[in-house]
């Protein structure tokens, strides 16, 4: 266990060092291969089949990340701790932060399977999506012009969606089960007890071990939203920057004056 | 705006801007003026002129060559405390000791609301007692105090004498060449202003971030306190977490053993005991496979330090 916790920063600074590197190394080849001009300067966004994103997915959205981001901070805050005497407040924040960020995600479940607008399908990676993977791949590797156009959301955005999905009641989960000393009343049970004492514990040589290995997957994860989010933010300032603009209430992007554009996008390359 | 009144305003500003800085400067150096520090250290030049400004009924006199510094002629009670607080309730009184001087000023203030408030000076001081003047002791105030707190906390000191920090002679009965380093119960507990524990959360609290102070200094476990650094134990103490181990949480008060004694909580066999890791609102259920994690507690730069990856992106960006 010693190992491992070392292990887990070395590689996770080191992958994240590498992104911020290879992140403006990829914006660049744009330049060259002619997505920049075509976006930045002429001005061809995506389109889109809704010409404003509804208010409620906008303002879950922006909620789930200033929350997102509270979690992250105060999370690596306790795990890195620089702040004097903040560990007790980080973990109240964070605990405060994790509530409104369960009642969000669980809000945003019920928008998309039972709300008169449910939008679960444009997240559903269809067998049409799954035969265009190779073709997304290719056209953010930069090794092919044309960007396969089957839904809203491209496949690979519908896989992180999804992961980001399971991911979230993953860290929920695993971060309850970090809670040691608080019992839950009328069960008369701590969470760690209720959520990893009849199988986790039995396996690894106690609950502590199992709490403790619960705090790495815990760290895992946090990571992995890092990453995530940080692709997130690429993309979302890079390929559609009306849409990202009008998520956050600064103008808004109205339909292409060609019309709705489901055919693939292709850009002429230079 | 014409240029006169240009020139009339910027003369204006630059007079009110030196007399802010005036104002900041004198200032700090009134503030700085006020300060009196703890210990005073003073030329040795002045010790003399020093010593001599407080002592209404006793004669100091320097004596350069002798047992002591000074000769005093002791006519003062020493029973009560307010004798001895004529001289050393001046916080001037400092003695010349090599190119520096030694305060021993007692703050009155703060030793009457001690836990040794009721205790006269000669409950601790016990030589000074029976002999004075002061060069008729025995100087040998370490085993003196020993035996002062002995009088009355004999547990305490039972238990600190089977521990590591306790003077011992080694196996061939030669004194222990590591007397002189080693704590008194005051090194760790203070002196004068010993703070009451018993029902005192706050008191409590205080001594919890007195670790750096009490074990990790210079002299004693500098190196211990450097390499406590791991992520929720020592990373966090240090930077004030009230739930976090201080050094006595794992090692013990007055009983502190080395690790490789087979008694010590500290030891490998024992890591994952209720009075060591599974301590009860530490890691209740801790055994020996959690125990595992504890070369991280001290270990925890050095053990990232050999890391691969770490060591070869360390290479990549030292070139």
């Amino acid at each position: 266990m010693t190992q491992v916790n070392v292990w887990l920063d070395v590689v996770f600074t080191a992958v994240y060092v590498f992104m911020l590197v290879a992140i403006p190394i990829h914006f660049l080849i744009s330049i060259p291969k002619g997505r920049f001009r075509r976006s930045f300067i002429e001005g061809h966004w995506p389109e889109h089949d809704e010409p404003h994103p509804p208010a409620l997915p906008k303002y879950i959205h922006f909620q789930h990340l200033v929350m997102m981001f509270v979690l992250g901070f105060t999370g690596l805050a306790i795990r890195f701790p620089f702040i004097d005497g903040g560990r007790t407040t980080l973990r109240y924040i964070h605990y405060v932060a994790m509530v409104v960020v369960i009642a969000t995600y669980l809000w945003r479940l019920w928008y998309a399977f039972y709300s008169s607008r449910r939008d679960w399908r444009a997240f559903a990676i269809t067998k049409k999506d799954a035969l265009s993977t190779l073709g997304v791949v290719a056209y953010y590797a930069y090794l092919s012009n044309n960007k396969p156009h089957t839904d809203k959301y491209n496949v690979l955005q519908k896989g992180t969606y999804l992961v980001f999905t399971l991911f979230m009641a993953l860290q929920a989960l695993c971060g309850f089960a970090l809670l040691e000393f608080w019992t839950i009343p009328v069960i008369g049970m701590t969470p760690a007890n209720l959520l990893l004492g009849w199988w986790l514990a039995p396996m690894v040589g106690g609950l502590a071990m199992a709490v403790a290995w619960m705090r790495i997957l815990h760290y895992v994860l946090t990571w992995m939203f890092i990453i995530i989010t940080t692709i997130h933010v690429y993309l979302s300032a890079t390929v559609d920057i009306p849409v990202t603009k009008d998520f956050f209430g600064f103008g808004s992007h109205d339909e292409a004056e060609d019309g709705h554009g489901h055919a693939a996008v292709s850009v002429p390359a230079e | 705006m014409s240029p006169a009144r240009i020139e009339r305003r910027t003369i204006i500003a630059g007079v009110l801007i030196i007399a802010a800085v005036l104002v900041v400067a004198m200032s700090t150096v009134i503030a700085g003026a006020e300060e009196v520090p703890a210990i005073v250290a003073v030329p040795v030049a002045n010790v003399a002129a020093t010593v001599t400004t407080v002592a209404p009924s006793v004669t100091a006199t320097n004596v350069p060559s002798g047992a002591g510094s000074y000769a005093l002629d002791f006519t003062l009670p020493t029973f009560g405390k307010s004798g001895c607080l004529v001289c050393h309730g001046d916080r001037n009184l400092v003695v010349a000791k090599g190119d520096s001087t030694k305060s021993f000023w007692v703050d009155e203030v703060a030793y009457n609301h001690s836990a040794h408030a009721t205790v006269v000076c000669t409950g601790c001081h016990i030589d000074y007692g029976y002999k004075s003047p002061h060069g008729q002791t025995t100087g040998d105030w370490r085993s003196i105090a020993k035996q002062s707190c002995k009088n009355c906390h004999p547990d305490q000191f039972r238990d600190w004498s089977l521990g590591g920090h306790a003077v011992t002679p080694t196996a061939d009965k030669k004194p222990d060449p590591k007397a002189a380093s080693k704590p008194l119960c005051g090194d760790c507990h203070g002196g004068h202003d010993m703070a009451v524990l018993k029902n005192n959360p706050e008191a409590k609290r205080q001594i919890r971030e007195t670790a750096q102070q009490m074990c990790g200094r210079e002299g004693c476990h500098a190196d211990y306190w450097a390499n406590y650094s791991d992520y929720y134990h020592g990373a966090a103490y240090k930077t004030g977490a009230q739930d976090a181990p201080t050094c006595w949480d794992c090692h013990g008060t007055h009983t502190v053993l080395k690790s490789t004694d087979r008694f010590s909580p500290t030891n490998t066999d024992n890591l994952g005991a209720a009075n060591s890791c599974g301590s009860p609102g530490c890691h209740s259920g801790a055994g020996s496979a959690y125990a595992s994690y504890a070369p991280m507690i001290h270990g925890r730069a050095k053990i990232a330090a050999e890391n691969p990856i770490a060591r070869f992106l360390d290479s990549v960006f030292k070139r």
